[in-house]
């Protein structure tokens, strides 16, 4: 419990400190992977439509628990711990095409999880 | 605020998934060490069979002096006066079987052959039983352009009538393969293969019977599929329109309702290649949806180049296109079926006209004996999708626009 509280800690103090130094400045690790996640959503047409933060939680948490050990974890360096795709594949051992390819294809699960699930953003 | 919410939403996953990411350490693998019998055992088998395997191969005369048909061939000079046939063995992908029945090879004209008379192809044919072979080709040329027809026991195909060749097979026949030439200047000729196994009785040839294009068709009324496919290529060689060689090839699976399509050529840019590959697609499918589109960089002939190539599942409409005999104000459509082969030169949005949505295609015909420029029409609506075609003399500087002008002008009469 420890180690996932400290993690948190250091990442919302981390978003904050990033969101006040670079303003409207992109393209850092936290931006280009959340830029990946966002473009694979579906995205609501109206207000009515969209799913709340809370919900949304629920639905990621079921998701990645639907995943494979590995594609978890990857998932989760990659879009909670803003891991660059370099540092994933040393982790696992692999090269950063196949980390590339692996996240690809698991957000495109996500994509399909949450269509299923009619769940618009 | 989608990203603000996708970004929350993510920061507050259940911390068993932050935990298990945390702690991860990639497993090393134990090493495992054979134990050194198998290894010694898997040597000795190894080198067993390869002395089996020699042994044998000394046994059914593979070292004979012959490629194809062991010590009893006789070795038949080719066109060339060559007594050793030029197989190329990477050819021999065109491998047929047929049993008990007859296989169509139907030639169309694709391109001008540039310098040199060409072997267009070989076709390994796998006979069992009574079979027949039969060439015709698309129109009166190519019967002047292929001179020879050999199969793999030096027989000459002797009959040629009207441009239909027949090759009768002895029962029990093996293979045979032929060999097209091609005398240069003329055109080259692509071969669509055809062909059923409902047994002679199923036989019905008419030399002059149209051409059938539909080769599902074809199948669908043989007794059993058989396990070929279907090769088609045309080539054009377009200088002034900025392609070097635009190459068209598809291999279709002669019972697959999907065939896969592949699109491949040479250009100087990536750009140009995307382009031609999406409109040749957009032209010869109805349904175009690229699910790989691949380059690769090459410099093999000094040149900066790029190699596209295009997997895709489409449905193929077979295109019909009618002969037009039109003036400004109108024009008119008769049954006469005029060509099949077209290269695309310039497309145009659809548009509204006659109170149809319409696409206009204005396509190049690279062929010496019509000289013509070809548009294709393409009206949709009403549940219809016809497809015309125009045919203007290439005589004009400004064909393309006269043939847009044309179309503007002209009315359809149903």
């Amino acid at each position: 419990p420890l180690l996932t509280y400290i993690c948190r800690i250091v990442r919302n103090i981390s978003i904050k400190r990033y969101h006040q130094n670079t303003a409207k400045k992109r393209n850092s690790y936290y931006d280009v992977a959340l830029d990946e996640l966002e473009n694979c959503l579906p995205s609501a047409t109206t207000v009515q439509d969209e799913v709340n933060t809370k919900e949304l939680t629920e639905l990621f948490d079921d998701f990645l628990d639907s995943l494979e050990k590995n594609n978890r974890i990857m998932f989760v360096r990659r879009y909670w711990f803003s891991d660059s795709i370099s540092d994933i594949a040393a982790m696992f051992k692999m090269n950063n095409h196949a980390v590339t390819v692996r996240l690809s294809r698991t957000r495109e699960k996500l994509r399909q999880y949450l269509i299923k699930k009619g769940v618009t953003i | 605020m989608k990203r603000e919410k996708i970004s929350e939403a993510m920061g507050n996953i259940s911390s068993r998934h932050i935990k298990e990411a945390a702690e991860f350490k990639v497993e090393e693998k134990p090493h495992r060490s054979k134990t050194l019998w198998v290894k010694w055992v898997s040597i000795a088998a190894c080198f067993c069979l390869i002395i089996t395997g020699v042994f044998a191969a000394f046994q059914i005369g593979l070292f004979d002096n012959n490629e194809l048909g062991g010590a009893n061939s006789e070795i038949i000079p080719d066109i060339d006066g060559n007594t050793n046939p030029d197989i190329d063995n990477d050819e021999y992908n065109n491998i047929f079987s047929i049993a008990n029945g007859s296989l169509y090879l139907e030639i169309y004209d694709a391109y001008t052959i540039p310098n040199e008379a060409d072997v267009i192809t070989i076709y390994l044919i796998e006979c069992k039983g009574n079979s027949e072979v039969f060439f015709r080709s698309s129109n009166k040329i190519a019967d002047q352009v292929i001179r020879r027809i050999e199969s793999t026991d030096g027989k000459q195909v002797a009959t040629n009538d009207n441009g239909v060749f027949t090759l009768d097979f002895l029962e029990g026949q093996d293979f045979v393969y032929l060999n097209l030439y091609f005398d240069a200047g003329t055109f080259k000729k692509s071969v669509e293969i055809n062909g059923g196994t409902g047994g002679n009785d199923d036989v019905d040839y008419d030399p002059n019977a149209p051409i059938d294009e539909d080769i599902y068709d074809d199948h669908a009324s043989s007794t059993t599929a058989i396990p070929a496919t279907v090769y088609f290529e045309c080539s054009a060689i377009l200088p002034d329109r900025g392609y070097d060689e635009i190459h068209f090839s598809r291999v279709l699976s002669a019972i697959s309702n999907e065939p896969k399509v592949n699109i491949f050529g040479t250009t100087d840019s990536l750009e140009e290649a995307v382009n031609a590959v999406g409109l040749q697609a957009l032209l010869l499918f109805e349904e175009y949806t690229p699910t790989n589109i691949s380059y690769r960089k090459t410099n093999e002939t000094g040149l900066v180049r790029y190699q596209y190539g295009v997997n895709a599942t489409v449905t193929v409409h077979i295109y019909e296109y009618y002969k037009i005999d039109y003036t400004l104000d109108t024009f008119v459509y008769s049954t006469d079926v005029i060509d099949y082969d077209l290269y695309p030169l310039a497309t145009e949005t659809a548009r509204e006209k006659d109170g149809l949505p319409y696409s206009l295609h204005v396509c190049y015909k690279n062929d010496n004996e019509w000289k013509s420029e070809i548009a294709v029409l393409n009206y949709t609506g009403d549940g219809n999708n016809i497809f015309f075609v125009v045919q203007f003399d290439l005589s004009g500087e400004n064909v393309e626009q006269d043939v847009k002008l044309l179309l503007e002008q002209m009315t359809l009469v149903k």
